[in-house]
């Protein structure tokens, strides 16, 4: 083994952690795409034209 | 064996990185190396690449050098050759979100617009630099996870020191006009 499994200290958050930690584990995309569409829509729709700002400043940032 | 690996790093990062850690061989980084190089020539039109390649190495270089210096299971060389194998891999969404903003400043150049297009564009760009963002930060917490070897709560304490360094040095080179988006 490289590496113990994670222990958070408590059940209380090893158990949640645990849970969640399998999504990432193997093909977190499934989750990953439909989370950052709805933090995408939830950007634009909050922030309006700061947002549109924050792509034009992003697409100069090479 | 690096495409098996990247494609990997998309379906099965955990393992994927866990193997990487152990038994990638140094030929494999080359294809890195190369695509790196190669980004940073084809923005000669816009920026001097030279300074990019530099910056881009110097935060590289740093990032393996800072890690390997924090207390963790194994000596320094170790933890470095570790870190070599695993922070390469990590470079992968970096990558792919700097090739891909190379081609959208052309296909559609910007500033962007409040129209609809405009809208709905914004928001599949941000939605896409979002999954890169969360992709690159389970890699780079698998990597540190299996390059020192710690717990979940040592690798945010680590990260949190990393971040507090770095982000004035990002400043810094921003300031420079060596990189806007700091090449990590």
């Amino acid at each position: 083994m490289v590496v113990e499994p994670n222990d958070l200290g408590i059940p209380f958050l090893t158990i949640p952690y645990r849970k969640i930690n399998v999504f990432f584990k193997t093909a977190p995309f499934i989750f990953i795409v439909p989370l950052s569409i709805l933090g995408a829509i939830g950007l634009v729709y909050l922030f309006g034209i700061l947002a549109v700002r924050l792509v034009s400043l992003l697409q100069y940032g090479f | 064996m690096f495409f098996k690996r990247s494609i990997g790093l998309i379906f099965s990062p955990y393992s994927s990185m866990r193997k990487i850690s152990l038994e990638s061989t140094w030929s494999e980084y080359i294809w890195i190396l190369i695509l790196t190089i190669i980004y940073f020539i084809s923005t000669n039109s816009v920026h001097f690449w030279l300074n990019g390649l530099s910056g881009a190495l110097c935060l590289y270089g740093g990032t393996i050098i800072f890690f390997s210096l924090l207390p963790s299971s194994g000596t320094i060389q170790e933890k470095m050759q570790r870190l070599i194998k695993t922070w390469t891999y990590t470079l992968l969404p970096t990558l792919i979100w700097f090739y891909s903003t190379l081609f959208f400043y052309f296909l559609i150049p910007p500033p962007r617009t409040t129209s609809i297009l405009g809208q709905s564009f914004s928001i599949f760009y941000i939605a896409f630099s979002m999954s890169l963002l969360i992709w690159k930060l389970i890699l780079t917490y698998l990597c540190i996870r299996f390059s020192l070897r710690i717990h979940l709560y040592r690798v945010i304490y680590y990260l949190l020191i990393y971040l507090a360094l770095s982000i004035p040095l990002w400043i810094f080179l921003y300031n420079m006009g060596i990189s806007r988006i700091p090449f990590v």
